[in-house]
């Protein structure tokens, strides 16, 4: 019964796929439905359960099971995110405060965007996007101001990838895209105008790292009719140098 | 038994979770020969599995070995309880931190240790913790107001296991005034120079579930005066968690 024989990869993938059942909207949820999102045998993911349990990665509340304690310690301790967090929150809420709306700092992590913090302005249109919540780049400011500053290489592989449309809006047409991360290169905003979520439109800019590297990106999206590229633009740029100034400050301290 | 290296770990998922549990313990970088030192599996092996957590990018490498991963960033942002329970502070803290200024926390209990969920910076510099972090229960107030009300005596004996007779007398008259009073103290028991006030949060069948704590400078902190806020804090919180659950 023991999972020693088993090759390693298999148990990781195993542990993945019940871990990543849980989406964002974690209600917690039974054994069998636990076992039919993981696409794992019930006597699997019911043995793996109990191990997950002690140690505290998932949490069992009657008959409901939930992401656990350890999980949240240890993402905690992530450094990339805890760093930029740290630097970022600040320059945040000046922005949130300039302009009313919700303010969004992502990082890059292969093909998509991880969202580190996020800010909630008086915008009416709650954000659907959540801290440790992945971004698509081809349908996010986020995504399309990191994009933009990336090499050629690096830009025809994310691009090779499927296109989802996340609405009707969503650039799926790739000369189109081309263009679009061209004009962001030659200095335009990144816009995106709902083109992830129906009624949410978003401007970005991207924060520069070491070395001419992008270090992450910080949007403001809100509803489509109260968001103007125009108004968002001398903002954004400021927050993006003074947090790039900030990290630069917090590395050289660091070292 | 407990013994360093820990009892060697068999199961693949075991051997896992310890190289997991020695990276989180290491705060900072690891290197693969700390990692087998310190969990007592082959280096081989070790290399293996820290290369598919890698690729799961459960870890991430840098120049000095290997860091916690993204993916456990973004799995952490989803576990229940710190969400539930930040999510119900936040509009508490806000109005704790208007009356005082001071640092904050909420924390949960966690073995004989208090995990900070959620903070808030006040004026102490450096903030003594911050949400992921962990504070002894047996000297810090937010330890002291949960364990006061516990009806787990498992945690409770892992908590004063290490006093002698005459401080465990001591330390259950103090929380005997935390029951009578809903407040415990921390006068500069667990930081030089940092006094802290906390009160219990409970579920609705009166178990603590988790503390808030309001620490400043303990040359201008009353913690008498700080007493009642962060007790109507504690029962805001508790109310508000009350209505989540119904």
């Amino acid at each position: 019964m023991s999972d020693a024989d088993g090759d390693a990869l298999g148990v990781l993938d195993r542990m993945t796929r019940i871990l990543e059942a849980f989406d964002q909207d974690d209600g917690g949820m039974g054994i069998s439905e636990l076992a039919l999102r993981a696409g794992l045998p019930k006597s699997t993911v019911s043995r793996l359960v109990g191990t997950l349990v002690r140690q505290r990665y998932l949490e069992r509340d009657g008959k409901h099971i939930h992401l656990g304690l350890r999980l949240f310690e240890l993402g905690q301790l992530a450094q990339q995110p805890r760093e930029l967090r740290t630097a970022a929150l600040p320059v945040m809420a000046d922005l949130r405060n300039k302009t009313g709306q919700n303010v969004h700092l992502a990082i890059r992590d292969g093909h998509e965007m991880v969202c580190i913090a996020v800010m909630r302005g008086r915008s009416t249109t709650p954000s659907r996007v959540r801290t440790g919540g992945r971004l698509p780049m081809h349908a996010t400011a986020l995504g399309k101001a990191s994009l933009a500053l990336a090499s050629p290489t690096d830009v025809d592989q994310v691009l090779a990838g499927e296109l989802e449309a996340w609405t009707p809006r969503t650039i799926t047409d790739r000369p189109a895209l081309r263009r679009q991360l061209a004009d962001i290169r030659r200095g335009e905003l990144a816009a995106e105008v709902r083109e992830f979520a129906p009624d949410v439109s978003c401007a970005a800019v991207p924060v520069r790292g070491p070395a001419d590297s992008v270090a992450a990106a910080v949007s403001v999206s809100g509803h489509a009719d109260d968001v103007d590229p125009g108004l968002l633009e001398q903002p954004l740029r400021a927050a993006a140098t003074a947090l790039g100034l900030r990290l630069a400050t917090m590395r050289s301290t660091l070292r | 038994m407990r013994s360093a290296p820990r009892q060697e770990p068999v199961s693949v998922l075991d051997r896992i979770l310890a190289i997991l549990e020695t990276v989180r313990e290491s705060h900072g970088s690891t290197t693969i020969t700390q990692l087998a030192l310190a969990t007592g599996i082959p280096k081989s092996t070790v290399s293996r599995l820290v290369g598919d957590l890698v690729r799961q990018r459960y870890l991430t490498r840098t120049a000095e070995g290997v860091v916690i991963g993204l993916r456990l960033f973004e799995l952490g942002a989803r576990a229940s309880t710190p969400r539930r329970l930040s999510l119900a502070a936040l509009p508490v803290l806000a109005e704790l931190f208007n009356a005082t200024g001071e640092h904050l926390n909420v924390a949960v209990q966690e073995g004989s240790e208090m995990l900070s969920v959620v903070s808030v910076r006040g004026r102490l510099r450096p903030a003594p913790s911050h949400a992921g972090v962990r504070v002894p229960s047996i000297t810090t107030a937010l330890g002291k107001a949960v364990l006061a009300f516990t009806h787990d005596e498992l945690a409770f004996g892992s908590v004063v296991t290490g006093l002698d007779l005459r401080s465990r007398l001591t330390f259950e008259k103090e929380l005997v005034s935390v029951r009578t009073e809903w407040v415990a103290i921390d006068r500069c028991e667990t930081f030089p120079g940092v006094v802290g006030v906390a009160s219990p949060v409970l579920s609705p069948d009166r178990i603590p579930v988790a503390a808030i704590s309001v620490a400043g400078p303990v040359t201008d902190m009353d913690p008498n005066r700080m007493a009642p806020l962060v007790r109507h804090a504690a029962l805001a919180l508790t109310n508000r968690l009350a209505l989540q659950v119904a």
